[in-house]
């Protein structure tokens, strides 16, 4: 993040920085360096990259200015508090520290971009995130009831009949006669899930199936087609796969550092503590 | 992590315009768009997308508000348009008071963010260090931690939104601007013609007043603008404007210059009675002009959502039994009751034939659909899964008055605090609902705003039932039962949305066709609401058991009922309700608006099922069970020469 922003912030921050510097070099001349508070250019993109984050556009001038000098009195505040021992057993810096701690391990992780291999076996193990879902494409003849006698002689005029438009038979469907390449999930949209469960098992090819029922009513059914889930190549999907690494696979490697950060400690918990 | 990637496109289209110079930099052509889940979209493959002629039911939710929004902010929402979106493909999201949000019923077909225009995104920077915005005094307030000092900040807003009158400090234009652009180019990312549509859309929030009220608190005028493909570079406020007739104007602008739009008032029912009323807003008599001007740009009204039912109330609809549904008659952000004269939809269609008989015009010919209104970037429209809208104020279920107070155990040693204040007057009486269903030909942009168009739309509480709804004056006997119905109907008929026009003697058939949610409890009936200058008639047209009775015009009961101990339904219902009806009072000379209302069997309010899983009573004063419903837009019929 920060490499995408420095560069062309650089320009406009320099801008800034002068106005700050003229202003800081009068009111800062002479004292030690102990008593320097420095203002270095990473702070200043860092600043004004807050607030291009937060604001949604870049800072003008007296917006740089408003935040440089709270920068100041934020650092000169900071430092007095700091040798009066302020900081020790405050739970908001102790929970801020630790934040910290987390993000520069998170952040060491993203040094490096992940090799082809590392986002293959990453595929490989999260297969289930990046697979394309089975689907199927079917027709129906519908009913609203399920009168067996005048659903058998449908099917069978559909499976023996001669050269006739299927779509004659059976009642009115409020929606469509045929679908096609329905994921799973559309088909319990629309039918529920007896239904899609019901076709799954179904046979593709040249045959009606049926009875089979819905939430709707009754079908009879013939599946044209059916691909089974996949899982797309790498090369079709990696910046979704490196994403999915960078996100889940930094969380993970971060756990597992701080984990072992815990596991370098002895850890005492006192009596009636543990109520 | 999606938030900054998104802010920095921003912050590097500003680079472009005001960078120095783009030679020298270099650095402008490194920005790279981050890889985040964005790409799986993108990347996807987009298949031929083939209309369907018959057209195909798609459901969606018009009316949703993200972080940048200035009521949804201060309420601890910190989620994003982008976010938005990915709930309503069926990702789980986080809900400020911090459980997860996923989507009932499974992901919608189309979806539209509408911050409020007024202060768009401002409480957001205001709330963050080393902005200017932040370093107002009333932003220290606004984000303090007394809660005296914050409301009246809040206040101060919502006065300004409502008066129109700048808080100069607060109104960063350029801000505003930017932030309407992160919104527009949130909805075309997510938008993927053929699987999920999206809108570039705001809200436009005007209030009238009542000068006991607090804040933006009064009558709502609101309404929801939606572009067709182009948006224009700012979105026009309250703060331009508090007259809505000044939007229409500003829509007609945009209009003449190639931006189509359409606006969708909503919450009718809390306008105080100002949305149907007779006069113009300043309170001049209606014109043909105004009709004219309402109608390009308001084809549609938001019927149901979260706070309540608009399609009529029962001191309107004495005879209706199933008028007193969802009731919500607070005014914005009070506790005074609206009125209910001009505030309901069923009225304003008769209103508006009245006006045609009289003047020879009718600003009111709009058709219907329904949304959440949710503040929390997600929709709840299932009973069994609520969360109400607002925030962190009706997050939890004691919040929102379904369990009592903790740690009161009964209703008798509920407390009075304005918690339990609020959840009485405002949350418990909300409703889980609502979603628009169109007959579209595809899933697209185009597609979809051509159907809200020709009002081709029906609204639901929650559940996506299905409604068909044409009229003919001469539909071939036996459509009714033809395997090419809906073509034929199509071909012959008018759908819902259209006008009929009579030939002086015929008498018309209404093909009323129902289809449950498969996901959902069955139905109970279908009903056609007839609307005339002189009055108004409900009819059952279908029954899931027997027919209606020619005098009472009743189904006959079908003995649905829910035990309260379980909430499990007690009996079955139907899976599809068709009729071809012809109305038994038609006089060919008079004019008239029909529409459908489908009715679920009984199932429990989201109140008892929150009782129910608290293990208390559920609340004494709310009802115990609803019939969830579907309202389609009205078929006009009007006498031929």
């Amino acid at each position: 993040m920060h490499r995408l922003v420095r560069e062309p912030l650089v320009h406009f921050v320099l801008l800034a920085g002068l106005i700050f510097l003229g202003h800081a070099w009068l009111s800062e001349r002479g004292r030690s360096a102990e008593s320097t508070i420095v203002v270095s250019q990473a702070d200043l993109e860092r600043l004004a990259e807050l607030y291009a984050v937060e604001a949604g556009s870049l800072p003008g001038e007296r917006d740089m200015r408003g935040m440089l000098v709270d920068h100041v009195e934020q650092q000169a505040l900071a430092r007095e508090a700091r040798k009066l021992g302020m900081a020790e057993g405050d739970t908001v810096i102790e929970r801020r520290l630790a934040q910290k701690m987390r993000f520069m391990l998170s952040d060491l992780d993203e040094m490096e971009p992940p090799s082809d291999e590392v986002l293959e076996s990453w595929l490989e193990e999260h297969e289930d995130r990046f697979a394309e879902p089975a689907r199927w494409s079917f027709q129906h003849v519908f009913f609203t009831d399920a009168e067996a006698p005048k659903i058998s002689d449908a099917l069978d005029k559909l499976n023996n009949g001669a050269d006739f438009d299927w779509r004659s038979l059976g009642e009115p469907f409020m929606l469509q006669r045929e679908y096609s390449e329905l994921p799973a999930r559309e088909i319990t949209r629309l039918f529920g899930s007896g239904f899609t469960q019901a076709v799954q098992a179904l046979e593709a090819g040249d045959t009606w199936h049926g009875p089979v029922r819905s939430a709707l009513g009754t079908h009879l059914v013939r599946v044209r087609k059916q691909t089974d889930a996949y899982r797309p190549p790498l090369e079709d999907i990696r910046p979704a796969v490196e994403a999915d690494w960078r996100n889940q696979g930094q969380r993970e490697r971060t756990a597992k550092e701080v984990q072992s950060i815990v596991d370098q400690y002895d850890v005492v918990i006192a009596d009636g503590a543990s109520e | 992590m999606k938030l900054r990637t998104q802010q920095l496109s921003i912050l590097a289209m500003g680079l472009a315009t005001a960078a120095c110079s783009a030679g020298e930099q270099g650095g402008g052509s490194t920005i790279e768009p981050a890889a985040d889940a964005q790409a799986t979209i993108e990347e996807a493959e987009k298949p031929e997308i083939e209309p369907v002629e018959t057209r195909n039911a798609y459901f969606g939710d018009l009316h949703i508000h993200t972080r940048n929004s200035f009521d949804a902010y201060i309420f601890n929402v910190r989620r994003t348009a982008d976010d938005a979106y990915r709930f309503a493909r069926g990702e789980t999201v986080k809900h400020p008071s911090g459980f997860d949000m996923t989507i009932a019923g499974g992901p919608l077909d189309f979806y539209a963010v509408t911050d409020h225009a007024e202060y768009l995104g401002i409480l957001p920077a205001m709330n963050t260090s080393g902005t200017e915005l932040s370093d107002l005094p009333r932003a220290k307030d606004m984000f303090s931690t007394d809660p005296e000092k914050i409301t009246e900040a809040f206040n101060e807003v919502g006065s300004s939104v409502r008066s129109g009158e700048r808080i100069e400090e607060m109104y960063d234009r350029p801000l505003m601007k930017s932030v309407w652009q992160q919104n527009i180019e949130a909805a075309d990312r997510y938008y993927e013609p053929g699987v999920f549509t999206t809108f570039a859309a705001y809200e436009y929030t005007s209030v009238t007043t009542r000068p006991d009220d607090a804040g933006f608190g009064g009558g709502n005028l609101h309404r929801n603008v939606f572009f067709r493909d182009a948006a224009p570079d700012r979105a026009f406020s309250t703060l331009d404007s508090t007259n809505p007739e000044d939007l229409w104007d500003w829509m007609d602008e945009q209009r003449a210059d190639g931006i189509e739009s359409i606006a969708i008032p909503h919450n009718p029912n809390v306008s105080d009675g100002q949305m149907f009323k007779l006069e113009t807003y300043e309170g001049e008599p209606l014109s043909a002009a105004y009709a004219d001007q309402r109608m390009r740009n308001e084809p549609l009204v938001e019927v149901t959502q979260v706070k309540g039912t608009s399609e009529t109330h029962p001191d309107l609809s004495p005879n209706d039994e199933w008028a007193d549904f969802e009731i919500y008659d607070r005014l914005l952000g009070s506790y005074n009751v609206s009125a209910t004269d001009g505030s309901y939809v069923r009225q304003a269609y008769r209103r508006g034939l009245e006006l045609e008989e009289d003047e020879g015009f009718n600003p009111f010919r709009f058709g219907m659909v329904g949304a959440s209104d949710s503040h929390v970037v997600g929709g709840a429209y299932a009973e069994d899964d609520y969360w109400s809208k607002v925030g962190i104020i009706d997050g939890v279920p004691a919040a929102r008055g379904s369990i009592p107070f903790p740690p009161a155990k009964s209703w008798d040693e509920q407390p009075d605090n304005s918690i339990t204040r609020n959840a009485d007057e405002w949350f418990s009486r909300w409703s889980a609902a609502g979603l628009t269903g169109v007959w579209a030909e595809a899933n697209t942009r185009e597609s979809i705003f051509d159907a809200f168009r020709r009002k081709e739309t029906f609204a639901t509480t929650g559940p996506r039932m299905k409604v068909r709804f044409f009229a003919s004056l001469d539909f071939e006997p036996g459509l009714v039962s033809d395997p090419d119905l809906v073509s034929k109907a199509y071909d012959t008929g008018i759908t819902m949305g259209g006008d009929l026009v009579g030939d002086g003697s015929s008498t018309p058939s209404f093909l009323v066709w129902a289809q449950r949610d498969a996901n959902a409890a069955p139905l109970q009936r279908a009903q056609v609401v007839k609307v005339t200058a002189a009055g108004e008639q409900v009819y059952d047209v279908a029954c899931h058991k027997g027919e209606p009775d020619p005098e009472t015009h009743r189904c006959p009961d079908n003995g649905a009922s829910v035990d309260l101990a379980t909430c499990e339904p007690q009996s079955d219902g139907a899976a599809e309700l068709k009729a071809m009806w012809s109305d038994p009072a038609f006089d060919p000379s008079e004019r008239a608006s029909y529409y459908v209302r489908v009715l679920e069997n009984p199932t429990c309010r989201w109140s008892t099922w929150e009782a129910l899983e608290n293990g208390t009573p559920p609340r004494p004063d709310r009802p115990k069970t609803l019939q969830e419903r579907a309202y389609t837009s009205p078929i006009w019929y009007t006498p031929g020469k």
